[in-house]
């Protein structure tokens, strides 16, 4: 049965026909699916975004345990390339500036570029020219995925490739046409190729990688910097005309305004006591000491101002008048209970200043129950006891200025972000980090010196550095130079652009202005005094500064007021009037805190009246003014070098007079006198005590060292020499500057120990640091300068150098490939017929 | 879980067929023909077993595989190309560090000490950066093996017979190490059937594994039903290791780039000796300080990096969290399990076969 079952199954089943194309007489296998993908040394990118959505998709697949070897193999290289991306992110979060920050991704980026360029650039394409054979050529397998041709080489799918492409490889293998089994013995070699090729990728890329990043990093650096610089000129320019915020700051400042109205609901109900207005001063002082100092003086008189007239009597206010009384009276407790009883029927009242004794004699009366003396005792220590909780309760709650302090936090917050709008511009322009327009500009100037006086390193090795007499030899070898007259020109042009981008008149108008409008606001809210803070409207402290012993115009430096402050804490009177005094004329609430007085007085004296704008200005004029002072005193550096050159400075030596137009400068003195300014010029500083000791002390070095800075800085008598007219009188004007600030006073004042000539302690000039105003000498920066540039030139030369002795390596290397046994061909001719 | 020692059950290797010399150290030379689990060693001495296969492929890929690769040799396989490729892993390392630190010689004392600083955290990131990767790894292939019993990184010896490539015609055998599971493809599955010899069933193994995965016991085909499971695992854990290794790696390289590590305790390799208790304990302390400097911790107000690295952390984190949660769960619904768990063919009725 079971047969017939069978047999009836057999009979009707259909053959299976095999899918045959062409003749139906010889069965061949399906064609494959795959195919090879073109030879190129760069892949199309339409392909890479492919793959990449594949890979995203592996995540998933693999996450439901449906992923395949190549997907799960594709997913490390995906995945090693996210985690560098996302450390790359975070470095990114943690450096400072724009540039450093920009390239944290520039070697991400440059690292993994390296990775691929490396074997395409030094391996794969030297091999494919010279020998035809792509050893990472590209296909497609029947599954749709792409894989290298030669990654496993043992099993290499040549049926994929084309017999005219496995032709055109023999030729340029050099394989003759007539060797038997050719396709084998092409087949064989191209894995061969493959194989070495490969080979020497993994042996290579380990050195190469790093060093290509690396080299990739030192070349895109200062073009990122530049670029970055641009775009914050030109994003901060726009800010500052607009008066605009970038997204970022109106993200913080929506929210600095949202928590400063959460921050004065929260203390709403709360006592408008002392802690808490030392709570609100700091909160919304902007982090500046003095301001908050100010704000705390202004918000205790709004206190004061909405201070309670009335306070009502209710069972809580009463419960602690009792509760004290009984305390300091000696009340029985009984009769503190049954007053108490009475009190609550008393009902509520209001207490005011006028009802307080009222309502003491009531409260004594019912208390001592009709006995006069008691009542008389007790009515004193319920008046005490009233007083003292209607004055705690007078104080008002916060929400009584809520409204003031809405208006003044929304100030407050409005200002941080204009200022926010200044601190951006200057921070391109003139802080002192790297990538501002003055560093760019600095270095500018300072390398072109370096140039034009032949410093600039050219050879590598050793650690020796400049020594100060080389940068004189090399002075004086520039000035007698061809190229003098085209660099001081050039160099002219550099500080004409510098004036012309540093002009900080519109931009310190529009400070005054915010500050103005900002001031304006506060004193709407009723802020006056903290207006006045921080536009810089100074207090007088005249009385103050006479207080503690100062004369009427005189100069108070910060030593001398630490001397007198010394004085006066020693003095317990006066320690109160000077505080008083102070008190009285700027409103500032100091009490018995001289560390406060000390500090505001400082402020004043230091000119620095707690306004961040101000303090951000006076740091941008002297950056500007360092910079250029720099400039000019390389200038005169050149001036006085070609004066000595062509022997104006010995003739304006030898005529000069001296000891009050009394004498001359003998011929010794002459030379003395030249090299002298030779040395003051290029560094000034005396080199050493005995110098000192001359110059200061005996009579023919004072008259050399008077002589000397008459030649230098008195431009009436001795003009500068070089430059444009628009440059002379630039140099005039500096000359004189430092003439009556720094020069005319080193007469009077006996050198420091150990301190720089051209940087002693002048008292008076408040804010501006002499440095500043003299700029700094040649032989500093040149010798930085060179420094730096020695370093990165240096460091080039090496890896530089390095990286080439690998690519010469490996492209030498890769010469070898791709040869081929002819003996064993024709071996093979013998055994495989 | 005890299993015999796997042997490959293909009957032709049995038969011998010696190409070439064969080597003296001939005491396992019958199991040294086949390729095998290397359960026991590995169970014994999983570190030195570890050791022992990574010196032989380092040695290997500093020695034999170029030389058989720059000749082009016919035996060089993908498996030496994959190994040659911790080469450039640990040459590029040593050159991250050099281009901060070498050629101090030539640079002033004060630009030396600022790059030595950056070149020092430079090797603490890679070396922070392999001891992440390798050590990530264990939080989700642990688990795995003590719920299901399946250790992804059991290590495979494998026996090459190589053909004559013209240089080498004498010693044709080579070894390979690689892991049971390294391919979801074509696991070695053959390996983890028990042999005669053992006493133990056949399928001891695939039991084990079976009961362990909530199939039932004494399954007449364990093997049959066990294997596609293990594939899908083995695929799950090794998405998610993967993923979550290099985020941990980014995260160790992070905290090697804080400012706590910018100080030293001892000098050099010399001060080390002298003081290693002094310089262990130090790096300790260098290290809890870096990690709070990394997540921010004690920090009154939270700075952009403070936010990034706690981030950083916690995607590596909560990557490893998914892939604990994936890999542990059956995420098939009660009906799939029943179906999957009724075999199609019901073995108690009779069956006649036509």
């Amino acid at each position: 049965m079971s047969n017939n079952f069978v047999n009836n199954f057999i009979n009707q089943a259909k053959p299976i026909i095999p899918n045959i194309k062409g003749n139906k007489e010889i069965a061949t296998p399906v064609p494959s699916d795959g195919y090879m993908l073109p030879s190129r040394i760069f892949g199309s990118p339409k392909r890479a975004l492919k793959n990449l959505k594949n890979d995203v998709v592996t995540i998933k697949k693999g996450a439901q345990g449906k992923a395949n070897d190549h997907e799960l193999g594709r997913l490390n290289d995906l995945a090693m390339k996210a985690g560098s991306l996302l450390l790359a992110a975070y470095l990114f979060s943690t450096k400072p500036f724009k540039t450093s920050k920009a390239m944290e991704f520039v070697g991400f980026g440059s690292f993994f570029a390296s990775m691929a360029l490396w074997p395409k650039l030094f391996i794969q394409a030297p091999i494919k020219a010279r020998t035809g054979v792509d050893i990472h050529r590209k296909y497609v397998d029947s599954f749709g995925r792409e894989k290298m041709f030669f990654q496993d080489p043992q099993y290499v799918p040549w049926s994929l490739m084309s017999q005219a492409e496995i032709d055109k490889m023999g030729d340029k293998l050099k394989i003759s046409k007539d060797t038997p089994n050719r396709n084998a013995v092409i087949q064989d070699t191209a894995r061969k190729t493959a194989v070495q090729g490969n080979t020497l990728w993994m042996y290579t890329a380990g050195f190469a990688t790093p060093l290509m990043s690396a080299l990739i990093c030192n070349f895109a650096e200062p073009k990122i910097d530049g670029l970055i610089l641009n775009s914050n000129l030109k994003s901060t320019q726009k800010h500052l005309e607009n008066s605009s915020l970038t997204l970022l700051q109106r993200i913080k400042h929506g929210f600095e305004l949202r928590q400063g109205q959460k921050f004065i609901k929260s203390l709403a109900d709360k006592p408008l006591d002392s802690k808490t207005i030392s709570e609100i001063a700091q909160k919304f002082g902007n982090d500046n000491l003095s301001v908050s100092q100010t704000l705390e003086s202004s918000l205790q008189r709004l206190a004061k101002e909405a201070r309670l007239n009335s306070v009502p009597m209710n069972k809580n206010n009463l419960g602690e008048v009792i509760s004290k009384v009984a305390q300091r009276a000696k009340l029985p407790s009984d009769v503190a209970f049954e007053l108490e009883d009475v009190v609550t029927k008393l009902g509520t009242r209001e207490i005011s200043s006028a009802t307080l004794s009222d309502i003491a004699d009531k409260l004594a009366g019912m208390a001592a129950k009709g006995n006069k003396f008691q009542q008389k005792k007790l009515t004193g220590a319920f008046t005490e006891a009233l007083t003292e909780v209607f004055e705690a309760q007078r104080v008002p709650k916060t929400s009584a200025v809520a409204d003031k302090l809405t208006n003044l936090s929304q100030v407050m917050a409005n200002l941080k972000a204009k200022t926010g709008i200044f601190d951006r511009f200057f921070a391109a322009r003139t802080k002192a980090t790297p990538g501002t327009l003055l560093g760019k500009q600095y270095t500018g100037f300072s390398q072109e010196v370096i140039e034009a006086l032949g410093l600039k390193p050219t050879l590598f090795g050793g650690k020796k550095l400049l020594s100060d007499d080389e940068v004189i030899r090399h002075i004086e070898q520039f000035v007698e130079s061809d190229k003098f007259d085209s660099t001081i020109k050039s160099l002219d042009g550099r500080i004409e652009t510098f004036h012309r981008d540093f002009d900080t008149t519109s931009v310190f108008k529009k400070m005054k202005e915010t500050l103005s409008q900002a001031g304006e606001h506060m004193r709407g809210a009723g802020f006056g005094e903290v207006a006045d803070k921080m536009t810089g409207a100074q207090p007088s402290l005249t009385r103050t500064l006479r207080a503690l012993g100062f004369k009427e115009g005189e100069e108070v430096s910060r030593d001398a007021l630490a001397k007198a402050f010394r004085d006066v804490l020693g003095n317990d009177q006066k320690k109160m009037s000077v505080s008083g005094i102070f008190e009285r004329e700027t409103g500032i609430q100091i009490g018995d805190n001289m560390d406060k007085l000390k500090r505001s007085i400082e402020d004043f004296v230091s000119g620095q009246p707690g306004s961040s704008m101000r303090a951000m200005r006076t740091e941008a004029e002297e950056r500007i003014l360092g910079a250029q002072s720099s400039f000019y005193r390389t200038i005169q550096t050149f001036d006085i070098f070609k004066k000595i050159k062509n022997g104006t400075l010995r003739t304006q030596l030898e005529n000069i007079s001296v000891d009050g137009q009394a004498a001359r400068l003998t011929p010794e003195e002459v030379n003395e006198a030249i090299d002298y300014a030779k040395k003051f010029i290029t560094k000034g500083t005396i080199v050493d005590h005995s110098d000192k000791a001359r110059y200061m002390n005996t009579q023919s070095g004072k008259r050399i060292h008077d002589a000397v800075m008459r030649v230098l800085f008195d431009d009436g008598e001795f003009p500068t020499e070089i430059g444009s007219p628009a440059l002379k009188s630039r140099m005039r004007a500096y000359k004189s500057e430092v003439k009556s600030k720094i020069v005319d006073i080193m007469h009077s004042v006996e050198a420091p120990h150990n301190q720089r000539w051209m940087s002693e302690t002048v008292e008076h000039m408040q804010g501006i640091t002499k440095h500043n105003l003299v700029g700094e000498p040649i032989v500093d920066s040149v010798k930085n300068g060179v420094q730096n540039m020695k370093n990165s030139n240096k460091w080039l030369k090496i890896f530089g150098t390095a990286f080439l002795a690998l690519v010469g390596i490996t492209l030498i290397a890769g010469t070898q490939f791709g040869k081929h046994n002819k003996k064993a061909e024709k071996e093979g001719e013998k055994t495989n017929g | 879980m005890i299993y015999s020692i796997g042997t490959q059950q293909n009957s032709a290797v049995n038969e011998k067929i010696a190409f070439g010399k064969r080597k003296a150290k001939d005491k396992q030379a019958s199991l040294d023909e086949h390729d095998h689990l290397m359960l026991e060693e590995y169970k014994k001495h999983p570190v030195s077993t570890k050791f022992n296969i990574a010196y032989d492929k380092l040695t290997n890929a500093l020695t034999t595989y170029p030389a058989k690769g720059f000749r082009g040799s016919v035996n060089s396989n993908f498996y030496e190309f994959l190994t040659m490729g911790t080469i450039p892993y640990l040459v590029g390392s040593g050159m991250l560090m050099a281009v901060f630190g070498l050629a101090g010689k030539f640079f002033d004392a004060k630009s030396m000490a600022a790059s030595a600083k950056t070149s020092k955290k430079m090797a603490l990131g890679v070396l922070f950066y392999g001891i992440a990767k390798t050590l990530s790894k264990k939080l989700i292939e642990t688990p795995v093996k003590l719920k299901y019993g399946v250790d992804v990184n059991l290590p495979v010896k494998r026996v090459i017979n190589e053909v004559p490539d013209g240089t080498n015609n004498d010693d044709l055998v080579s070894y390979e190490y690689h892991k049971a599971f390294e391919s979801v493809d074509f696991p070695r599955f053959d390996l983890l059937y028990s042999s005669p010899e053992s006493g133990k069933p056949q399928n001891s193994y695939y039991d084990m594994v079976a009961k362990k995965m909530g199939l039932g016991e004494n399954l007449k085909d364990s093997d049959q039903q066990v294997k596609p499971k293990i594939r899908e695992l083995v695929t799950k854990t090794r998405t998610f290791t993967t993923l979550s290794s290099y985020l941990w790696a980014a995260s160790a390289v992070g905290i090697a780039m804080q400012k706590p590590w910018e100080t030293s305790a001892v000098k050099g390799l010399k001060g080390f000796v002298k003081a290693p208790v002094k310089a262990v304990k130090y790096f300790g302390s260098q290290f809890g300080r870096s990690f709070k400097e990394f997540l921010g911790i004690g920090e009154k107000t939270l700075k952009t990096k403070h936010i990034a690295g706690r981030a950083l952390l916690g995607l590596a984190v909560a990557t490893t969290v998914i892939g604990n949660i994936v890999t542990l769960s059956d995420s098939k619904t009660k009906k799939a399990k029943k179906a999957a768990a009724t075999p199609l063919i019901n073995n108690d009725k009779t069956k006649v076969v036509c």
